[in-house]
Parts: structure tokens; sequence; C-alpha cells
């Protein structure tokens, strides 16, 4: 089980990194770091991603560009965005590029946990 | 089939066999006959042919038609009277005799010896050789295929078997006569010299025959004759051809057989399979009393009972599905008509929309409601604001076509989760919550939309909030009075109180009043600063807000319109409601601590305690120095009492410290102790309750209390001239009058005695006051004993 972190804030990372790791003790889960959309599509291209953690504010590629992209080159990989995004038109448009779900910022751990769960086999 | 073959193979054999062995024995026995029958010719035999042929010959006129006759076929070639006269000869008869011994040896019955005639057979031995006779070859004929008879045994044609007419076989063969024997090979190959026999029987002009041919040798081993002997084989054809029919009924038979036996055997294993086969279109037809007899122990038997016990099974199973059916379509007709109920009495308002977007017919009957509008058929995005119709149909539309996008983040995106809808002329408050709707295949068929009507809920919650405010502002203006001394309150509101309400009345009358309008506004800022002195932010603004008015109106007098005044008027009731809201609130307190204090407490402590604290305040506010004493020596006091008596001794004291003590500045001079002292005196006797309040002070001015009283125009110059000291010093007890140099926040505006008299008049007693100049003031408190708590 390998998931992909993408976030440009090194303390956001280290919590959700963190947070697997606690909640996830019993699974194998690796965690693969990216900074931004565009590190994320290298990450992506190169391992074998079963989940992508996804902020949406980043820069040079930010979370929804990553999104169309991934989309556009056919991978059906699972994305969970992770974001302070709230507004209803953008929240609906990141599900229409392709985003699986949503777990608004602040994250707590157990909301995160239980929301990525069916994309953990 | 394979039996049928058998069958009919085995008896083929069988008749084959048989009727080989029928043959051959028959060839045998004559064979073994014509080899006896040759030794009857002897050598005088064997010339008697030979001159028989040569006689013959002689006599016989053959030509080309006599030798061209066919296979089987005979003719005369000597004329008949020749014939006789040869058949006279003695050689005729010498070979004639020998013939017919050898035909007659084949009877059953013994045959007397001598000379043997031509005679009929007895019925019941005819001779078993029908035929003896000699043939001998012709030199026309190289190939022995046409032979020339020498003598027959029976030359003489007759009726032999006596049917009274001459038959074919019957007809005498006489010398000479030639026979064509193409078709007896075993007859030509005779000339060889060996015993020949015909393989089987042979058919000719007379009859089926089996014959045996026997060469008679002369000395020299050539062959003279041969020897026919016919024998008739029609009775061993017969029984042949009889076995043969018997063979071939058997084999008939046994086909039929068979057959028979076949249908029935396969009737046998068939009629269970029949009868499985109509018993399972019977369970087809949905015939459940279906069961199937197999009297077979068979594997037919065991699977036509596995049938019969499962059609048992499912007779049981369809019948408990029958009635399951019909209880689940009561169940659901019912839960059908409770649906509609529902749908109509639901408060939620409940509604489908299609995959294309449009509204269902089934809604619930507060939709329409709740919209305005009946929404069926309409398109769902329609039914909103034209801002928000993009955002809905996207919204809608992502629901039915993105199985990928997670509820929860729907959730987030629902651009319905809060509306504003115009229903009618009311606005009101709706939110949408969307769920999907699969089919069987897990396909999304139709959205379920739930309108929650939060219009109401909106406004509950923000009175919710109005007073969820006004509570914390009362809590704050509870914790503020907590934080001050009750005391300092409690005369706080008092004096706030009876200022506020002699501005508002002040303000009733005062008109444009420069005065009256100072006065006021002096007040109310004094107020204001007391009050915010205690921390009563409630009142101090409100204060404020007066204040304000006031002096608007003070500064330009000619604004001040009647409206401007009755604005101020309005504050000021306001002011006042807000300064018996602080008293309801005190009291409650109070109430409170007589709850939950008086009864635990001693109540003189209390009031010790209490006055104590006015005393330190009102002297530490006046710069004196106070001591204060108390002695009870009446009892507790009754919780109604209390307050008042409480109210009334707040009053004294202030009024004794503020009043009666003289500064200590003034006490020196006077060659008095510094510390003033204060003394309080509870007693009871006589059936009454006396309170004393006695402070060492300048005691009462009663000159001053008369000028003051005729500057305030209650008493004339005359009236003051005739007053008793009495009378003048009771002056000081009437409302609003004071006189106290100074003005402080405490006391000196002329309140507190009053209220001391109006209170102990309320509990049915009165107040007098003691003084003598320059040492002392004493106010005593007459009450009925019933103010006190009864004792046990």
């Amino acid at each position: 089980m390998k998931i992909l972190v993408v976030d440009d804030s090194a303390m956001m990372r280290s919590v959700i990194k963190s947070t697997l790791a606690s909640y996830g003790s019993g699974k194998q889960i690796e965690v693969v770091e990216a900074v931004n959309g565009q590190e994320a599509l290298d990450k992506l291209a190169s391992e074998s991603i079963d989940l992508v953690l996804l902020d949406w504010q980043m820069p040079v590629v930010d979370g929804l560009s990553f999104v169309k992209q991934v989309r556009g080159s056919g991978k059906d990989v699972p994305i969970v965005m992770v974001t302070s995004v709230t507004d209803k038109e953008k929240v609906l448009e990141a599900g229409k590029a392709g985003v699986n779900t949503y777990i608004e910022k602040p994250v707590r751990g157990s909301v995160l946990w239980e929301n990525i769960q069916e994309f953990l086999h | 089939m394979l039996a049928f073959v058998t069958t009919s193979a085995g008896l083929g054999y069988f008749y084959k066999i048989t009727r080989q062995n029928v043959w051959n024995e028959l060839a045998e026995r004559l064979a073994d006959m014509g080899r006896t029958g040759q030794f009857i010719f002897s050598a005088e035999h064997r010339r008697a042919i030979d001159r028989l042929n040569e006689l013959s010959e002689k006599d016989s006129s053959r030509n080309k038609d006599h030798l061209s006759i066919g296979p089987g076929e005979s003719i005369s070639v000597i004329s008949g009277s020749r014939v006789h006269e040869i058949e006279k000869s003695d050689d005729f008869i010498l070979v004639v005799q020998a013939l017919r011994q050898i035909k007659n040896a084949s009877r059953k019955g013994m045959v007397n010896l001598g000379i043997l005639g031509q005679e009929p057979w007895p019925k019941d031995d005819p001779p078993r050789v029908r035929f003896t006779y000699l043939l001998v070859p012709i030199p026309e004929v190289k190939d022995r295929s046409i032979l020339k008879f020498i003598a027959d045994a029976d030359y003489e044609a007759g009726d032999e078997n006596g049917n009274g007419k001459i038959d074919p076989e019957e007809e005498a063969s006489e010398i000479g006569k030639l026979y064509n024997v193409s078709a007896q090979p075993g007859l030509m190959a005779a000339f060889d010299g060996k015993v020949r026999t015909s393989e089987e029987y042979y058919e000719d002009q007379w009859g089926k025959w089996m014959s045996a041919y026997v060469p008679i040798l002369r000395a020299d081993g050539s062959v003279a004759a041969v020897m026919g002997i016919d024998m008739s084989a029609t009775s061993q054809f017969n029984l042949l051809e009889k076995l043969y029919y018997i063979c071939i009924a058997v084999i008939g038979g046994s086909v039929v057989l068979a057959i028979i036996l076949s249908l029935a055997l396969s009737r046998l294993i068939a009629s269970p399979i029949v009868a499985l086969r109509a018993g399972a279109e019977r369970v087809k037809a949905r015939d459940y009393s279906t069961q199937i007899v197999v009297k077979s122990k068979d594997e037919l038997g065991i699977l036509a009972s596995t049938f019969n016990d499962m059609v048992r099974e499912v007779r049981t199973y369809a019948t408990t599905l029958e009635d399951r059916v019909k209880e689940r379509t009561a169940e659901l007709n019912e839960s059908r008509g409770q649906m509609s109920d529902i749908l109509r009495n639901i408060q939620e308002g409940i509604l489908t929309i299609d995959r294309s977007g449009k509204v269902n017919s089934e809604y619930s009957g507060r939709v329409p409601d709740m919209l305005g509008k009946q929404p069926e058929g309409l398109e769902f995005a329609d039914l909103f604001p034209a801002q928000l119709q993009n955002s809905v149909r996207d919204f809608v539309g992502q629901l039915i076509e993105n199985p990928f996008m997670s509820m929860r983040m729907f959730a987030a995106a629902n651009p319905l989760s809060e509306v504003r809808i115009l229903s009618g002329d009311q606005e009101k408050v709706l939110s949408f919550s969307f769920s999907r709707v699969k089919n069987g295949a897990g396909q999304i068929e139709k959205l379920l939309v739930v309108i929650d009507d939060r219009t109401e809920q909106m406004k509950l919650e923000r009175a919710l909030a109005e007073r969820e405010a006004e509570q914390s502002a009362r809590i704050e203006k509870l914790y503020q009075i907590l934080n001050l001394d009750p005391n300092v309150f409690k005369s706080f509101l008092e004096e706030a109180g009876r200022t506020a309400d002699v501005v508002v009345e002040k303000l009733a009358l005062a008109g444009s009043d420069r005065s009256a309008l100072d006065l006021c506004f002096r007040e109310v800022h004094t107020l204001k600063g007391n009050a915010r002195a205690l921390g009563l932010d409630a009142i101090a603004k409100n204060a404020h807000e007066l204040e304000d008015v006031l002096d608007a109106i003070r500064k330009d007098p000619e604004s001040s319109a009647q409206d401007k005044l009755a604005g101020a008027a309005e504050l000021g009731k306001k002011l006042i409601a807000e300064i018996q809201d602080g008293g309801a609130l005190f009291d409650k307190i109070v109430n409170m601590k007589d709850v939950f204090r008086v009864k635990t407490l001693d109540a003189s402590a209390e009031i010790a305690e209490r006055c104590e604290r006015i005393v330190e305040q009102e002297a530490l506010a006046a710069g004196k120095a106070v001591a204060f004493e108390f002695e009870n020596r009446a009892g507790v006091l009754r919780g109604d009492a209390l307050v008042r008596v409480r109210a009334m001794l707040g009053h004294m004291i202030r009024n004794a410290v503020v009043h009666g003590i003289e500064t200590p500045d003034a006490r020196k001079e006077k060659g008095k102790a510094i510390d003033g002292s204060i003394r309080l005196l509870m007693t009871h006797h006589d059936g009454q309750v006396r309170i004393a309040v006695e402070d060492d002070g300048a005691g009462l001015d009663q000159e001053r209390i008369a000028r003051h009283a005729i500057e305030q125009g209650i008493l004339t110059q005359e009236q003051a001239g005739v007053a008793s000291p009495a009378e003048v010093l009771r002056l000081i007890f009437r409302p609003g009058f004071s006189t106290a140099e100074r003005v402080t926040e405490s006391a000196g505006r002329g309140v507190g005695l009053d209220v001391v008299e109006e209170e102990a008049r309320a509990l049915g007693g009165n107040v007098r006051v003691e003084t003598k100049r320059g040492t002392f003031t004493k106010f005593i408190v007459v009450l009925p004993e019933s103010v006190l708590e009864k004792r046990d």
C-alpha cells in the first residue's frame, strides 16, 4: 500500500504521515511525499501509487491541475483532496475533474482515516 | 435383433446339417443297396445285358431328333411290337427278375421267392425303391449324356399306386428308350466303374428322386451297364420341407416373440420414464399434487421416489410461497397506502428527480407549499432563482453521472444546503439534501431529495441568539452585582431609582426650563458616574444615553421640541426599568441568600456584618473613623421583615456616618474621641421590637433644619417660629429633605429617612428621632413583635 501525500506544507505532510502511521499501524503503508503537483506527477509516473492525498493550493502545479493531468492520462488512482477550499462550486469542479472524495482542513485524524478506508485494500 | 439373428443362424445351420445328413444317409443306403444288388448280376446276367444291348441296337432306328432331347426327357425309338417281342425273351426276363429282386428288397415285409411280377404294391408296404433299371451308353453320344434303357423292373405301364389311371411315374421305360441324363452327373460318372449316388434329390418328369448308380462290371472289368436305383425322395423331401417350414416358423415365431418381448421389455422399462416425464410435465404446469407410482426398486424407482419427495417439497414451498406472496402483497398494498399517506402528511418535503433532471410526480404534500409551486414535470434547477440554476443543474448532473465522487464530497458541494426561496410572499430558508436511488443493477435511477424548511428554525435560532445575548448581559449584570457590596448596590439602586423618578417627573414639567434641565443633567451625570464606578455597565449605558439627550436639549433649548423631551422621558423610563431590573436581580439574590443563608446563619450576625461593611465603606468615603457596635436582644427577624429592616438600617447607618459623625478634625476640635461610634441595639419587650441606631456625632441642628425647610418652601417663617423642636425634627423624614452641605454619592440627597419611615409603616411600626446638639443622634424604629420569627 503506497500513499502519495502531496502538500507544500511540510507540517501538513508530517501530520498526515503520522496519522497514517498511527491509524494504519496494522497495514503495510508506505508514504511517498511530494511538495507540489509537478513533483507528484513525477512520483506517480515513476512509482506504483495506490492512493493520492492531495492539497489544492500549491505552487508550480496546483491540486486541480494535477487531477486533470492524471485523469487526462487515463490513470484511475483514487485521489482524496485534503484542502481548506470550501467553496461549493470549486468542490464540485474538483469532483468533475475526477477527485474521489474530499476532506476539509483542518484535518482530524479519525476523519481522514475513516474517509480513505474505501480506498485501502 | 441379436436374438433373432442368433436364432435364425442356429436354425439355418441346424436345417442345413439335417438336410445334408438326410441326403448323405439316403445316398449311403442307396449305394449299399446298389453294391449288394450288383452281386445278383451273375455272368449270365451280364451276357444277357450285352445281348439285349446288341439286339436293341439292331432294332433301334435312331435319328438326329431322337438325340436332341432335353435333360430329363426320354423318347422311345423301338416299335411297340418289337419291344413286346424282346420283353418275352429269356434274357430280358432274367435281367428284369434281377432288377425286381433288388427293388423288392426295399420292402419291409418278406417277399416270397419265385417269379416276381409287376403287381400293384400293398398300400402299407410299397417298396422304398421305386425304380431299378439298366442303362447303357450309345455310340452316337460319347459324353454319355444320353443313355439307352436296357431294362426296367417295371417295364409295363401299370396303375401301381392304384389310383385308377396311369400316372407319369407309372409309365414304363421300354428297352431302347433314350434318356437325357445330363442333369444326373453321377449317372454319367458311374460308367467309370464306381458306385455313385446323386448328391441331393433331383426332379424329373416322374418326381423327386435320390438315386444310386451301380456299374455292372464284366469279367474283364469293363462296364456292361449302369444300374440305376431310384428311391423316391419325396417323403424325405417333404420331411425336410416340413423341417424347413418349421425352422422358418420357429424363426418367424422367434422374431414375433422377440418383437413382443422387446416391446414388453421396453414398455416395462419405459413406463416409469414415461410416468416421470408426464409427472414432470404436470409439475411444469404447476400441478404440485403430482405423485408418480413406480414400483420397481431399481434406479428408476429411486429416481421416482426422489422426484415425489422433490414435488412434495416444491408443493410445500409453493404453498408457503403463495401465502407469503399474498402476505407480502397485502403488506405492500398497506405500505403503499401508508406510503402515500406518509407522503401526503409528512412534514418534510420529499421529491425525486429522474435522470434527465426533471421532478417526478411522486412528492410529499408539503413540497408545493415549500417551493411555492407544483414541481411536477418541471426541471429541478428551474425551481430556483436564476443565479443558482446553473450550479444546481451542474450539481444534479454530476450526482447522476459521476459515480466516482463521494457523497461526502457532494454534501460539501451542495449549492442547496441552505437556500432562500420566495414562496408566495414570504421568504423561506430551505435545505436540500440528496441521495441516490439505485436500481437492481446498481445504476443510478433517480435522486431522492429531502427538503427541510429551516425558516422557523432560523427564526428560532435568531431569537435564541438574542435571548442568549440578553441572558449573558443579565449574567454579566448579576456578576457585576455579585461583585459589589450588596448594601452599596442597594443604596445605589434606591438612590438611582429615586433620581431617575425625579428626572422623569421634572422632564415632564420642565419644558424649556433651563435650570430644571440643568438639574436633570447633573443628576443623570452623577448617576452615570456612580454606575460606572460600581461597574454597573447596563445602567451606566442607559444613563449615558439619557445624559446625551439632556445635554443636547440643554445646549440648544430652541430646538428642545416636545418630541425630544418625550424621547428623553422615554430614555428616563428605560433607565428606571433598568434600575428596577437591577433591583429585581438584587432581590432575587437576597432571597436566595434568605433561602440558603438566613436559615442557617444567625440573622443578627448577618445584619451586624452588613452594617459593619456600610459603616466601613461610608467612613472611608467620607474620610471619617467610625466604630460600630451591635447588640441584638430581640431574636430572629422574619424573612420579609428582615429585608425591610435591612433597608432601614442601611439608610439609618449611612445617615449616621455621613450626617451624624463629624470629621476627625471637627471632633478633635470639640475635644471628642477621634473615632466616632455608632451603636445598633435591637430589643424586644412589651410586645414591641425596638431598633435603635445611635451615633455620638454632632446631633441634629434644629435651626438649620428649620431654615432649610423655609428655603425649600416646606415651612413659612411664621410656621417655623411656632414649631416645636419635635415638629422640626420630624421634617427630616419628609421625602427629598436633606440638609447635607455637600452632596455625596451616598447620602445628602434628602433621600433615606423617608424610606425608613415608609418601611417602618409597612411593617406596622413607626420611627422617631432623639438628639442632643453636639452629643448624639438616635433613630428609634418601633415594630410590632410579629416581625420576629416564632420560637418553638
